[in-house]
C-alpha cells in the first residue's frame, strides 16, 4: 500500500484530453465523496445530537469553483437525496430540513464566489454557506415541528453554523492548497495513472473500522439476513411508492392513539426490512420536541416542576408532532431501499455517484486522521484512476 | 494535521462574511432575549384547577366552577369572559383585557382571569383602564 501512494503523490498532472470534461462525471464523483464523508462524520463524536461539523460540504466548497453552475447545483441535490437514501431519511422531515438548508447555502455560497471573486476564499464561502443552512433550518423547524420556541435556539444555531462554517472553511482551503486532485481538476488536466494500485481487498471483515462485541456481530448478521431476505423479495421502486401513499394517509391521522400505532407498525416495517435504527435517540429526540413544546405553556396545568408548568395542550401537540416526526422517520426508513433509483438524468448521476461510493468504501482503509487531508486526496486519486 | 491560520490566505471579504455572521448572532440572541420577556399569557384560576394560554393565539376556555360553566374568550391579543352562569354578569361587562396584570373575574363561579408577562421586569404599559 505505502509505495503506489508515494508515485501518486508525485504524479504530475498529464496534458492529454482527460476526463474532468466529463463534467457529470466530475458531479458523480464529488457526490460519492459527500455521502462517504458524511459516514465518516457519522462516526466522529457529537456535542449534541443535531450538531455536526458538516464535513460531508468539503466536496461542495471544491465544487464552487470546479463545476459549472446547473451541475453546482445537481451536486447539492445530489448530495442530499444520496445521503437521504444511504440513511433511509428520504421521506421524513430531516430530508426536507437538509434540502432546503443545502439548495439555498449553495446559491448563497456561488453567489459570493461570482460577486466577491478574488475577493474571497473558501473560509468566507464556508462561513456564509454554514450560517445560512442553520438559519434556513431555524426556519423551517419554526414553521413545521417545534413552533414560537424554535427562535429560543436561534443564536445557538446560528453561532454552531459560524464555528463549525469557519473551521469547514480552513480546512477547505488547505485540502484545495494540497490537493493532487483538486489541482489536476481546476486544470483540467488527467494524471498519471497509479502504477499498481490494483490491490483491491474484497474482505468484508478488514473494512470494519472496530472490532465489535460478538452479541453486536450476531445481531448485526441477523439483521443482514432479514434485509437480504426482504430485498430479494420487494421492488424498491414498489416500496418507495407504498411508503409515499402511507405518508400521506399518516399525515391526515389527528389522535395520539392512530398516529402511535402507526409508529409502532412502521417501526415493525424498518425492522423487517433490516434497518439501522435506535430506539433510544428515538427516545432522546422525542422528548426533546415534547420539551420544546411545553415551554410556551397552553391549556390546563397539569404539574409544575419549578417555574416550568405542564400544561394539557401544550403536552398533547408535543407527543403529536413527536410521533408524526419519528413516524416518518420510520416509515422512510423502511420504505426507502438502497438499491432504489430515480430515472432521468438527475437518477443517471446518482447511479453513478453510488458506483463511486462503492468503490470509496473499498479502498477507505487507508484513512487517518493524523494525515487526513493526504487521504482524502489519494481516495480521489485512485477512485478516479480506477474508472 | 496541521492548518496554519496564518497560512490559510484570509481575504478581504472573509473578515467581512465574519463580522456580518457574528452581527447575526449578535441580533439574534437581543431579539430572542426581548421577545421572550415580551410574551404574554392569560392565567385563568378556577375551582378545579389552573390554565394558562398564550394571548396571541385565539382560543376558547371551558372553566367549570360550583355554579357551571364561564367561557373565556382569547381573540386578536385580548381575553373576556364571554359567557358567564352567574347572576349579575359584571365579568361579562369588565370587558377585554389586554395588559399585564390586569384581571377580569367571576366571583360567584369563582373565576378569575390575568394576564401574565413571560418576563419578570415587564410590568406591562401605562392603560387609561387600570386606574
Amino acid at each position: 500500500m505505502q509505495a503506489p501512494t508515494d508515485t501518486l503523490r508525485n504524479a504530475p498532472c498529464r496534458t492529454v484530453a482527460s476526463r474532468f470534461s466529463n463534467t457529470p462525471d466530475v458531479t458523480a464523483l464529488l457526490a460519492a465523496f459527500c455521502f462517504f464523508l458524511s459516514a465518516v462524520e457519522y462516526m466522529l463524536p457529537k456535542p449534541l445530537p443535531f450538531m455536526r461539523l458538516g464535513i460531508a460540504n468539503l466536496p461542495i466548497l471544491l465544487a464552487v469553483d470546479l463545476l459549472p453552475f446547473r451541475w453546482f447545483l445537481l451536486l447539492a441535490a445530489a448530495k442530499v437525496v444520496g445521503m437521504s437514501i444511504i440513511s433511509g431519511t428520504l421521506f421524513s422531515y430531516v430530508a426536507l430540513f437538509s434540502l432546503a438548508g443545502t439548495m439555498v447555502a449553495a446559491l448563497v455560497m456561488r453567489g459570493i464566489r461570482k460577486s466577491g471573486r478574488q475577493a474571497v476564499s473558501p473560509v468566507g464561502i464556508s462561513i456564509a454557506g454554514a450560517v445560512t443552512s442553520n438559519a434556513i433550518q431555524m426556519l423551517i423547524a419554526r414553521y413545521v415541528i417545534f413552533g414560537e420556541v424554535a427562535w429560543l435556539i436561534a443564536p445557538l444555531f446560528l453561532a454552531t453554523g459560524l464555528i463549525t462554517g469557519t473551521a469547514m472553511g480552513l480546512f477547505a482551503a488547505h485540502f484545495a492548497a494540497n490537493s493532487q486532485w483538486y489541482a489536476c481538476a481546476l486544470k483540467g488536466t488527467e494524471f498519471s495513472p497509479p502504477a499498481s494500485s490494483g490491490t483491491q481487498s474484497s474482505d468484508t471483515a478488514a473494512r470494519r473500522p472496530k472490532q465489535k462485541s460478538a452479541r453486536a456481530q450476531r445481531r448485526d448478521s441477523r439483521r443482514m439476513k432479514r434485509r437480504e431476505a426482504y430485498e430479494a423479495r420487494i421492488n424498491a421502486v414498489y416500496s418507495a411508492l407504498a411508503g409515499i401513499a402511507v405518508a400521506v394517509f399518516f399525515l391526515f391521522q389527528r389522535g395520539l392513539f392512530p398516529k402511535t400505532i402507526f409508529l409502532v407498525g412502521f417501526i415493525l416495517w424498518a425492522w423487517l426490512a433490516g434497518k439501522r435504527f435506535s430506539l433510544s435517540s428515538t427516545l432522546v429526540v422525542s422528548l426533546g420536541i415534547v420539551a420544546a413544546n411545553l415551554l410556551i405553556p397552553s391549556g390546563r396545568v397539569l404539574a409544575r416542576i419549578g417555574p416550568l408548568a405542564i400544561t394539557e395542550l401544550a403536552l398533547i401537540e408535543g407527543i403529536s408532532k413527536a410521533l408524526t416526526f419519528e413516524g416518518l422517520m420510520y416509515l422512510s426508513k423502511a420504505a426507502i431501499m438502497p438499491s432504489l433509483r430515480f430515472p432521468g438524468r438527475f437518477g443517471i448521476i446518482i447511479a453513478q455517484a453510488f458506483r463511486y461510493y462503492d468503490r470509496i468504501i473499498e479502498y477507505r482503509e487507508g484513512l487517518r486522521p493524523k494525515s487526513f487531508v493526504r487521504d482524502i486526496d489519494l481516495l480521489l486519486q485512485k477512485v478516479w484512476a480506477q474508472a | 494535521m496541521k492548518i496554519n491560520l496564518f497560512k490559510a490566505h484570509l481575504r478581504p471579504l472573509d473578515f467581512v462574511i465574519f463580522v456580518l455572521a457574528l452581527l447575526a448572532v449578535i441580533g439574534s440572541s437581543v431579539l430572542v432575549l426581548g421577545r421572550q420577556s415580551g410574551t404574554r399569557y392569560v392565567q385563568i384560576s378556577g375551582d378545579s384547577g389552573e390554565w394558562i394560554a398564550p394571548l396571541d393565539r385565539d382560543a376558547e376556555y371551558r372553566i367549570p366552577g360550583p355554579i357551571g360553566t364561564t367561557l373565556v374568550h382569547i381573540h386578536d391579543g385580548h381575553a373576556a369572559i364571554v359567557e358567564s352562569p352567574c347572576a349579575n354578569q359584571l365579568c361579562v361587562l369588565s370587558g377585554a383585557i389586554s395588559e399585564p396584570n390586569q384581571w377580569v373575574a367571576c366571583l360567584p363561579n369563582k373565576v378569575f382571569v390575568r394576564i401574565v408577562s413571560g418576563g419578570t421586569t415587564d410590568e406591562g404599559a401605562i392603560d387609561a383602564g387600570t386606574y
